[in-house]
């Protein structure tokens, strides 16, 4: 009987944890199920219910779709918007490509300096680099008043500029992982069989980061291609789908053609996702139980080329970053690039085309150091605005 | 066979021959001025316990790793200095280190390949040694469809492909299962017999070692304790680690006695192996095999122990008898008895047993004191 009552008590116990333990997980299953519809779910089955429907709310099919895509001003920004991301993609994991290998394959002094001031991108969105672009490269930046040099940064430039300073560092999180996970044994293997530092690379370097560089693309890729805030900044005359949709809702008031861009939007980025998720489900253990790790190699060329790499690299990145400050901390020194979106305004106007955004944005003057057509986006975060707006 | 080896060497350079070699890490000596030869078509075996400086040496000859002091040669070449891929050796490492991304048949083609051979001899020279493996049907598989034994071979095939001088192998067996490590053990010597390419192999594995090896370099906290032919080794150890970490060994702490040969263990005296003299009431080491005791014998009158059977271990092929000596002095005696000798002798847990110690076969090692 003892026996029996001893046996059953930690029994019930047991039972009366695990079905807490259900009730606690159905009550956040349902939590974050209620989150998820309410902040993702339903405004996408909005935007594509949104997408069916005319001006008047009547069904139409896919005739949203079959404007947009004979309309060629508009069609141009999928074009437009799959040829920044792919630049940007290419450029931005080349170029952390080798930073990461600096850090991880080398032993450069400040390897730890170099990691952290690599991330500091993270800190602002795609946006503020834009911003900072324009204050030293616009009509009326820092570099073009001083040099007199003007290197035309509104377009497609300054758009693949910042995206690859916004995007640089989650393309080094990613290649970095990838890098640091090596086999020491195969490089042995290669050293033994007297292959070349080429063949080493491509028969053991490339594929042992094969699926870090395919994730760094893809990642890199939907960051971009969904990114609004740069091509709306430096962005110029240069329409990508992101600052399309904008174009349409808020300045033409037409919801069914920005749901219609937003959905073609999606397609990218789903795709990008499904096929890196397909990627990572195929990948097999690279790096086995048995593995050495790597120890960097102490060749001094190496060591002093990606120190240099890097060193240039950082600068960039912090130069950009002490824009960014300086025009924050005393937005009276600098050049007013209000008065460069003026000129920037009379070059345009020559220009033929339609500017949507302005008929809606321009109406009210501002003495922003933005260009003026800036002041309508929302997302500008206020503490990099420098002047009383 | 192991003695005409130093012969052979004299005829042709040795396929390496070392020189003093020294390697640190930090604060850490991982070897200690290591010499010695080994000839052409020779089997030597690296043998000793995890972190006795083995592997490190054997990554020296490879050039994997460069040595603080002494020199590496080759055929008579100096290749201190050189690179790996100077140096004309193929090397097969513990846990295959294939190319997960290459094909079989890429793997073993590759050092062909860096070599710059002509893609036809390429092809021609891989298909030829995966059929030397036995694994041609297997040319188009990729690492990870293989099993170990299947990987080790094709890293076999790998390493033999250009046509080395010299073999190096890194525990190349201790990563597989036992039938397979001992079906590819006798593989792996038949080739080398075969191909009569010298070889060298880092072990840890005594059995693997005094199987395969002509001579064996048993190696201790980087210092090369003994070198000489398995048998050798395990009848003729040298010193008090080789005769313990190959093969069993009882072990009795003694003092030399003033008449030479002698060395008394508490309070029993026992004549030993004649060995150079040393003075009396020097503190020494006796050792003898568990195989190497006799029970039961009369007829030998010198070295003789009553004691009382403490446990009996059946290991098959012969019985282990673990003896306690009546005299509390001599430490728990361990005696292997073929299967008849142990059923002749009726042996019972418990019961008394006389043993004899044959003096030729009780060793003398100095101790450290």
């Amino acid at each position: 009987m003892l026996a029996a009552a001893g046996a059953t008590m930690p029994d019930r116990t047991a039972r009366r944890r695990l079905d807490v333990e259900r009730v606690v997980r159905l009550v956040l299953i349902a939590l974050f199920g209620a989150l998820l519809y309410l902040f993702v779910l339903y405004p996408m089955l909005q935007v594509l219910w949104r997408s069916v429907l005319d001006g008047d709310g009547r069904f139409v099919g896919l005739a949203n779709y079959l404007r947009y895509f004979r309309t060629p001003a508009i069609a141009a920004s999928i074009t437009n918007s799959l040829w920044v991301s792919t630049v940007a993609m290419v450029l931005t994991v080349l170029l952390a490509f080798i930073y990461a290998y600096g850090l991880t394959r080398t032993r450069m002094p400040g390897r730890g300096f170099f990691r952290v001031v690599a991330m500091l991108p993270l800190f602002a969105p795609s946006l503020v680099q834009a911003i900072a672009l324009v204050y030293v490269f616009g009509n009326n930046g820092i570099l073009t008043r001083q040099t007199g040099i003007n290197v035309g940064i509104y377009g497609v430039r300054g758009i693949v500029l910042a995206e690859v300073f916004s995007c640089f560092p989650h393309a080094l999180l990613i290649l970095v992982a990838a890098l640091s996970a090596a086999d020491a044994r195969l490089y042995d293997a290669a050293a033994a069989l007297g292959a070349s530092r080429t063949k080493t690379f491509l028969t053991v370097t490339l594929p042992g980061v094969k699926y870090g560089l395919m994730s760094a693309c893809f990642v890199v890729f939907t960051l971009v291609i969904t990114d609004f805030g740069a091509p709306k900044v430096i962005g110029g005359k240069y329409s990508v789908m992101a600052t399309e949709i904008y174009n349409q809702v808020i300045g033409q008031q037409n919801f069914t053609m920005g749901a219609t861009v937003s959905v073609v939007l999606l397609v990218p980025a789903v795709v990008a996702f499904l096929v890196d998720w397909i990627v990572q489900r195929r990948q097999y253990a690279l790096v086995s139980a048995s593995a050495r790790p790597l120890r960097p190699g102490d060749g001094a060329l190496g060591r002093r080329l990606s120190l240099g790499y890097c060193a240039v690299v950082a600068a960039f990145i912090v130069g950009i970053d002490l824009v960014i400050l300086t025009a924050w901390r005393s937005p009276r020194s600098l050049p007013s690039p209000g008065r460069s979106s003026r000129s920037r305004a009379r070059i345009s106007s020559r220009r033929p085309g339609p500017r949507p955004v302005r008929r809606s944005t321009c109406s009210r003057s501002c003495p922003s150091p933005f260009p003026a057509w800036c002041s309508g986006s929302r997302t500008s975060s206020r503490s990099t605005r420098p002047a009383a707006c | 066979m192991a003695e005409t080896v130093p012969e052979v060497a004299g005829a042709r350079p040795p396929a390496v021959a070392l020189e003093g070699v020294t390697k640190t890490f930090g604060q850490v000596v991982a070897l200690r001025g290591v010499s010695l030869t080994v000839a052409d078509g020779e089997f030597v075996c690296f043998l000793g316990p995890s972190g006795c400086g083995k592997t490190t040496l054997l990554r020296i000859i490879a050039g994997l790793e460069r040595q603080n002091a002494g020199a590496v040669r080759m055929l008579g070449r100096d290749v201190s200095s050189l690179p790996p891929s100077q140096r004309n050796y193929g090397i097969v490492f513990q846990s295959y280190a294939l190319f997960p991304n290459l094909t079989a048949a890429r793997n073993v083609a590759y050092g062909l390949e860096a070599r710059r051979a002509a893609r036809r001899d390429v092809s021609h020279r891989v298909d030829e040694l995966l059929e030397l493996v036995g694994l041609r049907t297997h040319r188009d598989r990729y690492p990870a469809q293989l099993s170990g034994g299947e990987q080790q071979r094709v890293a076999l095939a790998r390493a033999l492909a250009p046509s080395p001088s010299l073999l190096l192998l890194d525990e190349p067996l201790s990563a597989l299962d036992a039938r397979v490590r001992h079906g590819l053990r006798t593989e792996i010597k038949q080739l080398q017999r075969r191909l009569g390419i010298a070889t060298i192999m880092v072990t840890h594995d005594q059995e693997e070692a005094l199987t395969m090896a002509d001579r064996i370099v048993v190696m201790n906290h980087g210092v090369v304790e003994q070198i000489g032919a398995p048998a050798e080794i395990y009848t003729e150890p040298t010193s008090l680690f080789v005769a313990r970490f190959v093969g069993q060994m009882n072990v009795l702490a003694a003092t030399t006695e003033s008449r030479p040969g002698w060395a008394r263990v508490g309070a029993v005296a026992l004549r030993c192996r004649p060995t150079i003299s040393r003075a009396a009431g020097m503190p020494v080491t006796l050792g003898i095999r568990p195989e190497e005791i006799e029970i039961g014998s009369v007829r030998n009158v010198e070295n003789r122990i009553v004691g009382r059977v403490s446990s009996v271990q059946f290991l098959g092929a012969f019985t282990r008898v673990a003896v306690t000596a009546a005299d509390a002095s001599l430490p728990l005696l361990q005696c292997d008895l073929s299967v008849s000798a142990f059923a002749d002798a009726g042996i019972k847990e418990g019961m008394e047993l006389p043993l004899a110690l044959p003096p030729d076969r009780v060793r003398v090692f100095d101790r450290p004191t």
